[in-house]
């Protein structure tokens, strides 16, 4: 919760305290640091994974784990959007066609 | 990106087994707190410079909505359909599969919430979707359509997969993308907050 709460202050910031105008070289200078701290967070969690014991082990599960966790939400994704852009995104339906 | 990314990991791993003590790799993690709180007020700060792209939204017909709606319904119930035969705990399956893609920022969030076993399955598995959404845009708008190609993509349709829309799909569908990526990854942290909460 408290993760939402800090995100909102940071969409409050975005919105109301940084000018059209200088959007974009913010969006910048914004996307760079998001970079490094991602980076850094990264880095924490491969030492919070290498500090347990089995981890060369565990290691193996996680992998085919993980492609489940990927393979099932695209497939769902893809059987809920296409009819329903079927249905009502038109602009779509003379591209099919030719 | 995705090479920073692995290479942090990798470097975070080796750094644990081989270099640190495991009071420094202690230390290390402690700020991580701190560190996650100033990512979350940067992706924040992001979402809400964005005034273009709200203005652009009610440009178009909201019927475009029906894009995220479908693929926010869709990678949740996959994490519910994924733990009924994988032995991860249902919270965990449901907060991984709402981070839609962006393996980053869900592989940190899932992390702090629910350990660093799950963060890891996080990463792994939205880095995968990256991947074969990318493989996958060519495929679905030949034999589907254009917008379902944003449909794996989730989070990523506004940057890394981005490309492949572009050479592959028309300019409206590109921003079409562009809008589905900036209103999934909005969501992403609530949705990962609020699924991980309830199922709890």
């Amino acid at each position: 919760m408290t993760v939402v709460i800090i995100m909102a202050v940071g969409v409050l910031i975005g919105y109301f305290l940084i000018p059209v105008r200088l959007t974009e070289r913010l969006g910048k200078v914004n996307s760079w640091i998001q970079m490094v701290l991602v980076a850094v967070l990264i880095f924490m969690m491969g030492l919070k994974l290498g500090s347990r014991e089995n981890f060369w082990q565990e290691l193996l599960s996680l992998g085919w784990k993980s492609a489940v966790l990927a393979v099932v939400p695209i497939v769902l994704s893809v059987a809920l959007v296409y009819p329903l852009s079927r249905k009502f995104l038109k602009q779509d339906a003379k591209k099919e066609e030719a | 990106m995705v090479y920073i990314a692995i290479i942090s990991l990798v470097l975070g791993v080796l750094c644990a087994q081989f270099l640190f003590s495991p009071e420094a790799s202690q230390a290390v993690m402690s700020l991580s707190d701190y560190v996650l709180g100033f990512l979350m007020v940067s992706v924040g700060v992001s979402v809400g410079m964005n005034k273009l792209i709200l203005r652009k939204l009610r440009e178009y017909n909201l019927t475009i909505l029906l894009i995220p709606a479908g693929i926010m319904i869709g990678s949740v119930a996959g994490g519910f359909l994924s733990a009924l035969f994988l032995k991860i705990p249902l919270p965990v399956c449901v907060s991984v599969t709402s981070g839609l893609g962006w393996y980053s920022l869900s592989g940190v969030l899932v992390g702090d919430l629910a350990g660093a076993e799950a963060g890891a399955i996080a990463f792994l598995s939205n880095l995968l979707r990256e991947i074969f959404s990318f493989l996958l845009i060519p495929f679905l708008v030949k034999h589907f359509n254009a917008f379902t190609a944003i449909a794996p993509a989730g989070a990523t349709s506004e940057d890394t997969t981005l490309p492949m829309m572009i050479k592959y799909t028309s300019e409206d569908v590109v921003v079409i993308s562009v809008l589905n990526g900036v209103i999934c990854s909005a969501m992403v942290p609530l949705l990962i907050n609020f699924f991980y909460q309830i199922l709890t």
